[in-house]
């Protein structure tokens, strides 16, 4: 039986949250989608859930998305992530494609969510 | 009593995460290096409370620069930086061969062109995400201490919405406070502004 695709969303934000999951469930309903409000508790459900696609926020509480990012790639190394950021500088960007990362800036919109899912699905 | 509810809270932080987001991209440029964001702090506090809070950072002269915006509501907004945090934001603007008399005479204008960029990116943000438009007066510029800094209000404008943010830059912890001052009709404003955004998005 194939696996339901599982897409954790990280955000400090519940707005940001709500937002994500209304945009993704719109269309891709058969995804199942879990929450964390912060780095720890991403990395926590991540080993619980083991997600395919992780979609980031980087400033939050605790330690950063980027930070968070990093340690579930190294422990899902399949999982497909995307930081979700109003972070825009060069140097973000920059982290995250050296670790493999896609960047996806805020405001969250439906291009935006658009073309994080064409990064989960590989066509991005 | 006005007050926000845990969603609009939430969404005031977030739109203006991503104003702050763009400022700091702006200010990256500015002084040639990362820009380290604390996620931002929302509070709707009593004036006399929010002088309460400054009073109680560590610091104790401050430079600052304010605009009034004008549009959907009002607010006055301000950027207030520790003194010495200043001077050092704008050694890193014009680069490390300036002395401190130079540098001292330059902050004026180097400051207000900071302040013009955060604060109309914090605004500017909520401004296109809410669909509304502001104008604005010319950033000023002032020097002061925690006793002196005064915060427009009189017994009509009583709340003071403070959004906090920690910026690091160039591994130096420099921390600058944003401070949007707005009347209680301009936060019923803002509240139903919120509101419109919130519900267009499917969220309320």
């Amino acid at each position: 039986m194939e696996k339901i695709p599982t897409l954790l969303i990280v955000d400090d934000s519940r707005m940001s949250r709500m937002l994500i999951r209304a945009l993704i469930s719109d269309s891709q309903p058969d995804w199942q989608i879990i929450e964390a409000s912060s780095g720890d508790e991403a990395i926590k459900l991540a080993d619980e859930h083991h997600p395919d696609f992780v979609s980031m926020d980087v400033n939050m509480p605790g330690i950063s998305g980027l930070e968070a990012a990093g340690r579930i790639r190294l422990h899902h190394p399949e999982a497909r992530i995307a930081l979700c950021t109003a972070n825009i500088q060069g140097s973000t960007r920059e982290a995250a494609s050296r670790a493999g990362i896609h960047f996806v800036a805020k405001p969250i919109t439906a291009a935006s969510i658009a073309d994080a899912i064409s990064f989960f699905k590989g066509a991005a | 009593m006005i007050h926000l509810n845990e969603l609009q809270h939430d969404a005031l932080g977030e739109i203006f995460n991503i104003g702050v987001g763009r400022a700091a991209s702006s200010l990256s440029q500015i002084v040639q290096d990362e820009v380290l964001l604390s996620a931002p702090e929302v509070l709707l506090v009593d004036r006399n409370e929010a002088a309460q809070l400054l009073l109680g950072t560590e610091f104790r002269h401050f430079s600052t620069v304010s605009q009034q915006f004008s549009g959907a509501f009002e607010a006055n907004a301000m950027l207030i930086f520790p003194e010495s945090n200043a001077l050092e934001i704008v050694r890193l603007m014009v680069g490390p061969h300036m002395s401190v008399a130079e540098l001292s005479e330059f902050e004026q204008e180097a400051m207000c062109e900071i302040g013009n960029i955060i604060l109309n990116a914090c605004m500017g943000s909520l401004a296109d995400l809410l669909h509304i438009r502001f104008d604005s007066t010319l950033p000023l510029h002032r020097f002061g201490t925690t006793q002196s800094l005064q915060l427009p209000g009189d017994g009509d404008n009583p709340l003071v919405l403070i959004l906090q943010v920690d910026l690091i830059i160039s591994q130096q912890r420099i921390q600058g406070h944003i401070i949007f001052l707005l009347s209680v009709s301009s936060l019923s404003a803002l509240i139903d502004c919120l509101n419109n955004y919130l519900r267009a998005q499917g969220l309320a």
